[in-house]
């Protein structure tokens, strides 16, 4: 078998290298000539580097040199193409001349001429009616991070983004213009050459253009899923010409941004007993104690130990590579790319452990081939691979769980290690380990994850039927599969007793050794799409008509781990008609009309199909006769769009499975709770009967939203100036919710869902673009900024005499709790003030506002406080500057509108009462009440509790933070290299490049970096990155 | 023109050397060790003198933490030698100007010696404290029997010497013999019963041929027999088995009584009846040796709930301790009709679990089980009608507590330092921890508790230091 297939392998080869042989003999036959010749640009001055390459033939080609003089050998009668980047193409044919002299001329960029790629194809910028925004691909390269969602935040207006873990190979999570639902599905639709394809899957220098379709006009005719905003990123295709090769290498240097500071351990013993004796008990520590722990006497019961140290490196560094290749001729192209990713992480690893890694790190291999065939002058048929393959390494615990004991060890817990070589442990639970232990002694993880994605497509004219007609096909099959290793392991683990008996220290096991023990796991998928549209484009004197009609059907299906429930076996299938018909008259006034007919199998066939029309309608007001002369003017566009898209996504049901076919019910036999049939008691008969575990929901069926969008495209004085504004206003109406507030003497045992919540957005986004050339340099700023405010009009909620306990009326996961007015001064304060009923209080404990006046405080004064988690205002602003081979560029990017509680046991100090938690330096070193030093009743922290306290560890404004802050997200610094120089080497170019990410941040948030909007700072902080790499084209 | 392309490319050199400085600064920058912050271990210096300085606390007993200041101490804990009093403390740890130590027993004087040994364990230098430790004399916790495994699967239950007899696991019910001080007998529950022989200094496990045995008892007649609770589950066996003196406590016979899940029993001191408490049924129950006769006594609040049971030596009352509801009552002894009377509730509350120091229903117990009555010289001397203060052990309190006759519970030992559970010998309540003690009982010829740390399977032992 093996044979056979070594043996057909061997043909396969052998005939390739025939066939490319026989090629290159092919352009030998012909006749060969020399062509010599001079480029310059329209000053006569010579340009330096210009491709030169003959069409229709593989093959490098030349460039021109120093002085502008190029050579070349090619068969006679072929066409000479030269290209440079800023100036139009030129094509010579050489017939008979042996001297081609060429002066090329600069390109005329204009924003009339930009092309935007919309739902249905490429459109000119100026015929667009729909809120769509081009990124600048550019701008997305110096994220040195192995996800393209993390560098979307403050670059990408229409966009919000927020990297809540800075752990290797996690991603950013993004949403476009804003959450407008609470309930299942707030993600947008990714779409990567049409297909719906995981973003983080791609390598952004594979990216030819990433496109944001915000409102309803441009992604009606996605239907389902449509409704969250739509990302179509179409990726880059081989083009004519000569073999173009990129690579590109950097090296990055991380830092963590802002890891939490601790208190030492005599600070944090002593506050210990501050918070003892500020409640009237005996202090933790004696002063013996206290003196053995300050000189270092008792390591092993008194030790002081900066766990962040002990298990965190300083800096680590990664790489990545790639590397494309593309070129092609007139009736094949091909596009190559390949690349590697490295991303180290922050753990100290045990040099004594040499045969296996326990650091967190994580490697991405990506690859992407593509051909494009003309078959023949109206056909052209691409078909495409591109796939990819990451491996995650994890020491054994995980993540999650060393966050929770680093933040949890305080620095007199527990030794590093005990004098007599046991290892110490505060329980046996895994995330209790010693933070060294599960970083170091747990073994280890391993997952792979592997995408393959197959494309193919059909461009096929159909002008002989009429003119101005196209079809196109379109077949997607993705496979993906997730593996997982985790090899287990933990020391035997002690605990010494607080007290030693006669001298000695007193131990108890914890929990015991557990040798090496292995487990696996894997998930995965497949994914078919089959599209296939109908173009018809055609103008008539001044009318241009449009239309498309497209067909779609895709599914999806778990092909692992489904369990024995047939329905996850299911695949999950969706299907739609869509359409859409333009027209304009004179490239003036426009008007647009999209619709979607898009069914989802996930309701009862009644309600199964949903119908979402968009009308959108432009006028071009720079167009108009009096005002196209005007020399300032490039292009003015006001936009109006209204519409409505839906959304299938139900969430997740309480086991975390996605909600299927809620129109059907299911029973399942009681456990416990059955009749006893037995009449004494230890004689257990019980009998389970079946009951409905949850009731069908028969009318659910689409979340629909309504958008409308109002919009001005603008680009003045000679495109110097230009931009975008948006307003949108969103109307989400049947919110799939399950409503549990139907009261108990219904009798049912579950809640019934339906489509009853609503919620409205509103907000604006925009950004501009000022370029200027000053002297020899040549400026650009740019700025853009997303604002939205939603507000939920109708939740399924219990009902209550104080509306403001309502989260209707109130935004989409509002910040609750009660408002404080500082701590209580004195005993007088607490007696005449509302009496608090959530425990008794001291002076130096937090005074709440009785908010509905009735004298006590209790939940019924909980209201609306902050914002929300997420930001609801992003905004990015940056500069470019080139100057000959020197560019610089910084962007900055800040977030407003945002709060968070902050808790935990790091914040709410000893809470545990059993000495699990740290305490952070800033609490232990800020203005803090303290009893009889310092009674400040607007001190920063209340009077400490050793042991849970409820008055004052509980939402309320006294812990809400302002996540709002601005940072430095990028510095790029390149240098080419002087074209002279870099074509003597025979390359095209050469740029050495300095990107710095997060260096600087500016925020009133000092605990941890304010990005992640974590409450307790346990996770993995962001990195602060500076990278250093080359790129080569040839 | 070509000359201006020359000179433009050589500044460009000068710019990518800058470039190559930038990035071999860099990679420099990345090669940079750690700082390595290690504290200097410094050794003892033969050329000065080792000088004590001071020493903290200033007074103390056996077991107190001790911190001496000092200069040229050495940091080899070998090389070290401390006396305090005369008696040698144990050193855990010296750096070169303190070091900390352990007071030893017996150290009355209270002088502080310090002296650095040579290889030879040969004095090179001795200095002294100019003050001296103000000694004081205490209660202390220590371990009296029983070996504490740190790793609970290295248990072993074996008859053997005093230092070699494993550990024991349930203890629930310690008990002198009347006649024999010398033989102190712990029922184990679900596990062996043992017998703990003072002469020979040896234990042995006491055969009951019973899966649970709750209680150990004596009767007040004829030859001081012993009585075993058998704490089975049917209501058609016996509960209260004879093991006869005669026999040497081998010979077994039923008191001819069917009773399920007793768990508390009881002789009157004068007069000898028998009660005995069951689980589900909430009844205590009277049996008299002589008449043959049982009968309710009363009915207990609550069913369902172990009421152990302990009479004051004076016949007059008797606690009644339930341990699942966390709470003691007395029931007073009617001398005419020879039997205790409806019980009343004298500290805790029912049902509900917690630690509070006070007087009766304000205190808070968290499984009471057994409980001594000792006499309290201090009431002979103020002429109180009830000299004895009884003193129980308040399990999941991880606690030896002391109820007085007027209903208010104090704690007298265990939870060292604020703590809870826990295996630490020492100052009462300063250092001592037990873990889930059940059984106490007090050696008057001895003076001194034992009690049963059920959690820590060893038996414990508190003395005032002599």
């Amino acid at each position: 078998m093996n044979e056979n297939l070594y043996s057909t392998m061997k043909k396969f080869i052998l005939l390739t290298c025939i066939v490319l042989l026989g090629l290159s003999f092919d352009i030998r036959a012909q006749e060969q000539v020399i062509v010599t010749g001079l480029v310059t640009d329209a000053n006569k001055e010579p340009l330096i580097g210009v491709s030169i390459s003959i069409a229709n033939m593989p093959g490098l080609g030349a460039i021109s040199d120093v002085n502008g003089k190029y050579k070349i050998k090619m068969p006679a009668y072929q066409t000479l193409v030269f290209t440079y980047i800023g100036f139009e193409k030129q094509e010579v044919l050489v017939k008979e001349q042996r001297v081609v002299n060429i002066v090329m001329k600069e390109t005329k960029a204009s924003a009339l001429n930009e092309v935007v790629i919309t739902s249905t194809g490429a459109q000119r910028k100026i015929a667009v009616t729909g809120a769509i925004t081009t990124v600048d691909v550019e701008r997305l390269k110096s994220n040195p991070t192995t996800s393209i969602a993390d560098g979307l935040a403050g670059v990408v207006p229409g966009i919000m983004a927020m990297q809540t873990s800075g752990r290797p190979g996690s991603v950013s999570e993004f949403w476009v213009r804003s959450i407008s639902t609470f309930g299942a599905s707030n993600a947008a639709m990714v779409l990567i050459d049409g297909f719906e394809r995981d973003m983080n899957e791609i390598n952004v220098e594979d990216i030819e253009s990433f496109t944001v379709l915000k409102d309803a006009s441009a992604t009606a005719i996605y239907g389902s899923r449509g409704a969250n905003g739509v990302i179509l990123i179409k990726t880059k295709r081989g083009k004519e010409g000569k073999v173009n090769i990129n690579a590109k290498v950097e090296g990055f240097y991380n830092q963590l941004t802002k890891l939490p500071e601790f208190a030492d351990g005599y600070t944090y013993a002593s506050m210990a007993n501050e918070a003892k004796i500020a409640r009237n008990e005996q202090p933790l520590f004696s002063s013996t104690e206290l003196e053995l722990l300050r000189l270092g006497l008792d390591p092993d019961r008194f030790p002081n130990v900066d766990w962040m140290g002990v298990l965190l490196r300083d800096e680590a560094k990664s790489q990545r590579s790639l590397l494309n290749l593309s070129g092609g001729g007139k009736t094949a192209r091909y596009y190559i790319s390949g690349s590697y990713q490295n991303q180290e992480g922050m753990y100290k690893v045990d040099n004594a452990l040499k045969n296996y890694n326990t650091n967190t790190n994580f490697h991405k291999y990506t690859y992407r081939l593509s051909v494009d065939m003309d078959i023949t002058k109206t056909t052209l048929l691409s078909g495409g691979v591109s796939g990819s393959l990451r491996k995650q390494n994890d020491p054994g615990v995980g993540t999650d769980a060393i966050w929770t004991s680093l933040m949890g060890y305080n620095p007199i817990m527990m030794p590093l290690m005990y004098s007599n070589g046991r290892v110490p442990s505060w329980t046996g639970k895994d995330d209790n380990l010693n933070p060294w232990v599960q970083g170091t002694m747990t073994g280890y993880n391993q997952s792979w994850a592997n995408n393959i994605q197959t494309t193919l497509n059909l461009d096929q004219k159909l002008d002989f039927i009429t003119k101005g007609l196209r079809f196109l096909g379109r077949f997607g099959y993705d496979t993906y599969n997730t593996n997982w290793i985790k090899r287990f392991k933990r020391p035997e683990v002690w605990n010494a007793s607080r007290f030693r008996n006669d001298g000695e220290l007193v131990f108890t096991r914890v929990a015991e050794e557990q040798k090496m023990t292995q487990s696996s796991g894997s998930d995965g998928d497949k994914r078919e799409f089959f599209e296939w549209e109908t173009h018809y484009n055609r103008s008539f004197g001044s009318h241009n008509l449009g239309g498309v009609l497209k067909y779609s059907q895709g599914s999806k299906v778990f092909t692992q781990n489904i369990g024995t429930d047939l329905k996850n076996g299911i695949s999950r299938r969706n299907q739609g008609l869509a359409g859409r018909a333009n027209y304009n008259w004179k490239s003036r006034y426009f008007i647009d009309f999209n619709f979607g007919y898009t069914g989802s199998e996930n309701f009862h066939k009644d309600y199964r199909f949903g119908f979402f029309p968009a009308i959108s309608g432009a006028w071009n007001i720079g167009e108009e006769p009096i005002l196209k002369d005007l020399d300032w003017l490039n292009m003015l566009k006001v936009r109006y769009s209204y519409g409505k898209t839906g959304n299938d996504v139900l969430g997740k049901d309480a086991d975390g499975n996605d909600i299927r076919f809620p129109y059907l019910y299911s029973i399942e036999q009681m456990t416990g709770g059955g009749y006893q049939f037995a009449d004494f008691e230890s004689l257990e008969l019980p009998w389970d009967g079946m009951r409905y575990s949850s009731i069908s929901s028969p009318d659910v069926s689409w979340e629909i939203s309504t958008k409308k969008d109002l919009g001005i495209d603008y680009s003045l004085f000679h495109d110097k100036f230009s931009g975008a504004v948006d307003y949108f206003y969103e109307h989400r109406e049947g919110i799939y919710m399950a409503r549990k507030f139907l009261p108990g003497i219904t009798g049912l045992e579950s809640s019934p869902s339906a489509n009853v919540g609503e919620v409205k957005a509103r907000g604006f986004d925009g950004n501009f673009t000022l370029k200027q050339k000053l002297n020899q340099v040549d400026l650009t700023l740019r700025g853009n900024i997303t604002y939205s405010k939603n507000e939920i009009i109708e939740r399924d909620e219990e009902n209550t005499i104080y509306w403001y306990k309502l989260q209707e009326g109130h935004r989409v996961n509002q910040a609750r709790g009660l408002v404080d007015l500082g701590l209580f001064k004195d005993y007088d304060d607490i007696r005449t003030s509302p009496r608090q009923t959530f425990g008794d209080v001291m002076p130096g404990d937090i005074k709440y506002k009785d908010v509905n006046g009735d004298g006590i405080v209790n939940d019924d004064d909980i209201v609306a406080i902050g914002a929300t988690t997420r930001p609801n205002l992003t905004y990015g602003f940056g500069a470019s500057a080139s100057w000959k081979g020197l560019d610089v560029n910084v962007h900055f990017q800040g977030v407003g509108k945002s709060s968070y509680f902050i808790n935990g046991s790091s914040v709410y100090m000893f809470q545990g009462g059993d000495g699990w938690g740290n305490v952070l330096a800033d609490l232990a070193n800020s203005n803090r009440w303290v009893l009889g030093e310092n009674e400040d009743p607007n001190a920063d922290y209340p009077r400490l509790t050793y042991g849970p306290n409820s008055n004052n560890y509980r939402a309320s404004t006294f812990w809400l933070r302002d996540g709002s802050y601005l940072r430095l997200k990028t510095l790029d610094v390149g240098y080419s290299l002087p074209k002279a120089l870099v074509n003597r080497a025979h390359l095209n170019t050469v740029r050495f490049f300095l990107i710095g990410t997060n260096l600087l941040t500016f925020t009133n948030f000092k605990l941890w970096d304010p990005e992640m909007g974590s409450s307790d700072g346990k996770k993995y902080p962001l990195s602060k990155t500076l990278s250093l790499g080359v790129s080569v084209s040839l | 023109m070509y000359m201006k392309l020359e000179n433009n490319v050589r500044t460009q050199r000068r710019q990518i050397h800058w470039m190559l400085l930038v990035l071999i600064a860099f990679c420099l920058a990345h090669c940079k060790e750690d700082d390595v912050k290690q504290e200097q271990e410094v050794g003892y210096d033969p050329s000065k003198p080792v000088l004590v300085t001071d020493f903290s606390p200033k007074e103390g007993g056996s077991g107190t933490d001790l911190v001496i200041y000092g200069e040229n101490f050495g940091s080899d804990l070998s090389k070290i030698k401390v006396t305090v009093g005369g008696q040698i403390a144990k050193v855990v740890k010296v750096s070169s100007n303190s070091l900390y130590c352990i007071v030893p027993m017996k150290a009355y004087d209270g002088d502080i010696k310090v002296s650095v040994l040579d290889d030879n364990k040969a004095e090179l230098a001795q200095a002294a404290a100019k003050e001296r430790l103000t000694y004081i004399k205490k209660f202390l916790v220590s371990t009296f029997l029983g070996t504490k495994y740190e790793v609970e699967t290295d248990y072993k239950e074996k008859e053997g010497p005093f230092d070699d007899c494993g550990a024991f696991k349930g203890i629930l019910w310690l008990t002198f013999d009347p006649l024999n001080h010398n033989r102190l007998y712990f029922s184990g529950d679900k596990n062996n019963a043992r017998l703990i022989d003072f002469e020979n200094k040896y234990v042995s496990i006491f055969k009951t041929n019973m899966t649970q045995v709750s209680m150990i008892n004596w009767r007040l007649d004829g030859n001081r027999d012993m009585i075993v609770t058998d704490n089975q589950g049917s209501d058609t066996k016996y509960g209260n088995y004879i093991f006869s003196r005669s026999s040497n406590f081998l010979q077994r016979d039923p008191i001819p009584v069917y009773a399920r899940s007793v768990n508390g029993t009881m002789i009157h001191p004068q007069n000898g009846e028998l009660y005995y408490s069951k689980y589900y049924t909430a009844e205590v129950r009277r049996y008299d040796f002589n008449t043959k006769e049982d009968k309710l006594a009363f009915t207990t609040p609550d069913s369902r709930v172990s009421f152990y049971m302990v009479v004051h030596p004076s016949g007059d009352y008797a606690y009644l301790i339930a341990n699942q509801k966390h709470y003691i009552m007395r029931t007073d002894y009617d001398r005419e009709k020879k039997i205790f009377k409806i019980p009343y509730t004298v500290c805790g509350a029912s049902g509900t679990a917690g630690y509070a120091d006070g007087v009766g229903t304000a205190a808070r117990l968290s499984n009471p089980v057994q409980g001594v009555f000792v006499k309290n010289p201090d009431y002979e001397k103020s002429g109180e009608d009830d000299l004895y203060d009884f003193y129980f052990c308040d399990a999941t309190n991880h606690a030896i507590r002391i109820l007085t006759p007027q209903s208010r519970v104090s704690t007298f030992a265990g939870r060292g330092n604020n703590g809870t559970s826990g295996y630490a010998n020492g100052d009462l309540r300063l250092q001592a921890r037990f873990n889930t003690p059940q059984a106490i009982v007090y050696d008057e010829e001895r003076s001194c508790f034992y009690i049963g740390d059920t959690g820590n399977w060893v038996i414990r032992k508190i003395a005032k230091e002599d």
